[in-house]
């Protein structure tokens, strides 16, 4: 098993276009993949989907715990780790 | 006969006014009892619940395909987010908590899995999550209607012969108890006034799927609507979708209210046709050449229906992101290629690949840079991979035949740049005619100023480009030294700042001095307020998403070349 913390530096947090592009890359790996807010206390380690992400609410600042599990952890982990810091690859907003 | 006033949620904007067509109530929702379910095993429970969601999620899908291809994004983004929600493992994980772990039967478990998400999503403190629990509803309704009849569409279900909109007469105000995705889809054949449904939320599908077909529509009217008593043919029906509000049978002066408003509405209609059939132009005639930016090549034909003289950028990352090897030349060919015929003659400025550091190609050997954004990007970022961009620019003269093709190189800083990508076209053309492949080498090539560098030098460039088109969002970004993406720097470092505007000035300048045309296609083209401006200092081309077009064309109607000349010397002083 493999973790790691990281800030979520996007203006909309872990939501919405952000989210979905989070949690289509999950889905590329076998492990199994979990994420915590840190920043919130009452919500807890859940799987990576679109409503556990709602429900664990990440902002724009808040602090994330991503744990990896299974064969490609170490790929996944890295490649998740890369969306979070460079927000979330998104297409270029324009010229 | 007395009128009755309902209220229920905006479902897209509009008057209608037309005789009522009540559609037969569909089978009864499930009202049964828990223990009235007949014994079913938990796996085969579960079973069938995958099933009923892998049906709900195709059909959610191809809606949202259907309508991102005829360019309503945001009724596609939803329906997109509510095929993530029908497969969510949350929702998986809490039925089967229920199914396994409770024994409840199927259908009850779903919903009070619904009922317990929606209740999590309504108490949430963003506005954004809150509106997400009608989208758990949607979700839960079309859950249940696959589950109660094997499809999320059962029309062929029934007494319906020939479907729900079989017998309706035209201009007709459909009242019904739901819609199902179909149904509302079908109503784009059929000349419906509007329709009003007692189910349904702002983000339902069918008030989705109202607002990409331009039909005003009233959701969520709720048992009121189902209770209306039995009328006479030819009821007629008020409807105002904006404020999701029917009133049947209506008295003489309520109808009288709508008619004059309706009125107005088509008024105001027809003059958005008539500006739409006028090219853009200034108020004392000066034509001002307004296109549309798109980033996938099934975006051009919604570009022409806001009114798009050609297409300004053509931005062809969308070919290249996303995958684990680079598109071939066929690929390629065929997306130029269907672009160029939808766009049937109009210019098509396409600019070749401009991605750099920040982004990830797993099949690009892009080495890490402490500054992407100032490194190996757009035409540096092909300089290292020649074969790659001699794929593209292939692809680019071969579709050449199929329109006014021209092609764009990002990121040029020198006119050894332009030099290079220019050799490279040449020898691309060259490659081409050896292996005696249809394509036209005289194919025109244009730079994108978006370098401080290339503004002040542009009297140098203009000798070796046929265009120049201003990429105003990285103009601003360097020579302000503002990350763009900053929401921070924004305010301050303004894209119009006098300091971007000056180095537009004397790129139009330079342009002008040349002979070759000059456009913008950043974010400034597209403001009503900043495109007069760009028009004073020398601009001639404004390119800009789709939806930005009517606005702009009706605000430089509104001034004269000189007052636009006046206006940018202002903004630049």
């Amino acid at each position: 098993m493999v973790e790691t913390t990281l800030t979520v530096h996007h203006p909309v947090g872990l939501h919405a276009r952000p989210a979905a592009i989070f949690y289509r890359k999950a889905r590329e790996f076998a492990s199994r993949i979990t994420v915590q807010n840190l920043s919130r206390t009452n919500t807890s380690e859940v799987p990576v989907s679109a409503i556990y992400l709602v429900q664990i609410g990440v902002l724009q600042g808040h602090n994330i715990r991503i744990r990896a599990e299974g064969a490609d952890e170490a790929e996944a982990l890295a490649a998740l780790t890369r969306l979070v810091e460079e927000n979330f690859g998104e297409s270029p907003c324009g010229p | 006969m007395i009128s009755h006033a309902l209220s229920g949620h905006p479902g897209a904007p509009g008057i209608a006014i037309g005789p009522i067509w009540r559609s037969l109530p569909p089978p009864s929702a499930p009202t049964t009892a828990p223990e009235d379910y007949p014994a079913e095993e938990a796996h085969a429970a579960l079973k069938r619940f995958a099933a009923a969601q892998r049906a709900t999620v195709e059909e959610l899908l191809r809606l949202a395909t259907q309508l991102r291809s005829e360019g309503h994004r945001e009724g596609a983004d939803i329906l997109e987010t509510q095929a993530l929600f029908a497969e969510d493992m949350a929702i998986s994980d809490e039925v089967r908590r229920r199914v396994a772990n409770e024994a409840m039967p199927l259908e009850p478990a779903l919903a009070a899995t619904i009922a317990l998400l929606r209740s999590q999503f309504a108490a949430m403190d963003e506005p954004y999550w809150r509106e997400r629990a009608a989208d758990i509803d949607a979700v839960g309704t079309l859950l249940q209607t696959a589950l109660r009849t094997g499809s999320v569409n059962p029309s062929n279900l029934s007494n319906l012969s020939g479907g729900l909109l079989a017998d309706v007469p035209p201009h007709a105000i459909i009242l019904a108890a739901d819609l199902t995705p179909a149904e509302t889809a079908d109503l784009r054949g059929q000349r419906v006034a509007g329709f009003a449904t007692a189910a349904g939320g702002p983000t339902s599908h069918t008030a989705i799927l109202a607002r990409a077909l331009g039909i005003p529509a009233v959701v969520g009217l709720g048992a009121a609507l189902l209770e209306l008593p039995d009328l006479p043919a030819g009821t007629e029906a008020l409807l105002d979708g904006s404020a999701g509000v029917l009133i049947v049978a209506p008295t003489p002066t309520e109808r009288a209210a709508y008619e004059q408003r309706l009125q107005q509405q088509q008024a105001a209609q027809c003059q958005r046709q008539a500006l739409h059939e006028r090219p853009g132009q200034l108020a004392d005639g000066q034509r001002v050449a307004l296109r549309a930016n798109i980033g996938r090549s099934n975006e051009a034909a919604h570009a022409l229906e806001q009114g798009a003289e050609g297409i300004g950028l053509f931005r062809t990352e969308f070919l290249f992101l996303e995958r684990s090897t680079p598109p071939n030349e066929e690929e390629q060919y065929a997306a130029y290629r269907a672009t160029l015929a939808t766009m049937a003659g109009r210019p098509v400025i396409i600019r070749t690949l401009d991605v750099g550091g920040d982004k990830h190609l797993p099949y690009l050997d892009i080495p890490p840079e402490p500054n992407p954004f100032l490194g190996i990007r757009g035409l540096r970022l092909a300089m290292h991979h020649p074969q790659l961009f001699q794929t593209q620019l292939r692809a680019l003269l071969r579709a050449a035949y199929s329109g006014d093709l021209r092609v764009m190189l990002p990121m040029i800083a020198t006119p050894d740049d332009l030099a290079w990508g220019r050799a490279q076209l040449q020898a691309a053309a060259a490659s081409l005619a050896t292996e005696g492949i249809a394509h036209r080498a005289d194919v025109r090539l244009g730079a994108m100023i978006e370098t401080p560098a290339a503004a002040v030098t542009a009297d140098l460039l203009a000798r070796d480009a046929a265009f120049f088109s201003i990429g105003s969002n990285d103009l601003a970004q360097y020579t302000l030294a503002a990350d763009r993406g900053s929401s921070t720097l924004a305010a301050s470092y303004p894209h119009d700042a006098p300091a971007v505007l000056r180095l537009i000035a004397q790129a139009a300048a330079a342009a002008h001095r040349s002979g070759i045309p000059i456009g913008v296609c950043g974010e400034l083209a597209g403001v009503p307020e900043i495109a007069p401006l760009l028009v004073g200092l020398g601009i001639t081309e404004l390119s800009m998403a789709p939806a930005a077009i009517p606005a702009v064309k009706e605000r430089l109607q509104t001034l004269t070349l000189a007052e636009a000349q006046a206006a940018a010397q202002q903004a630049i002083r």
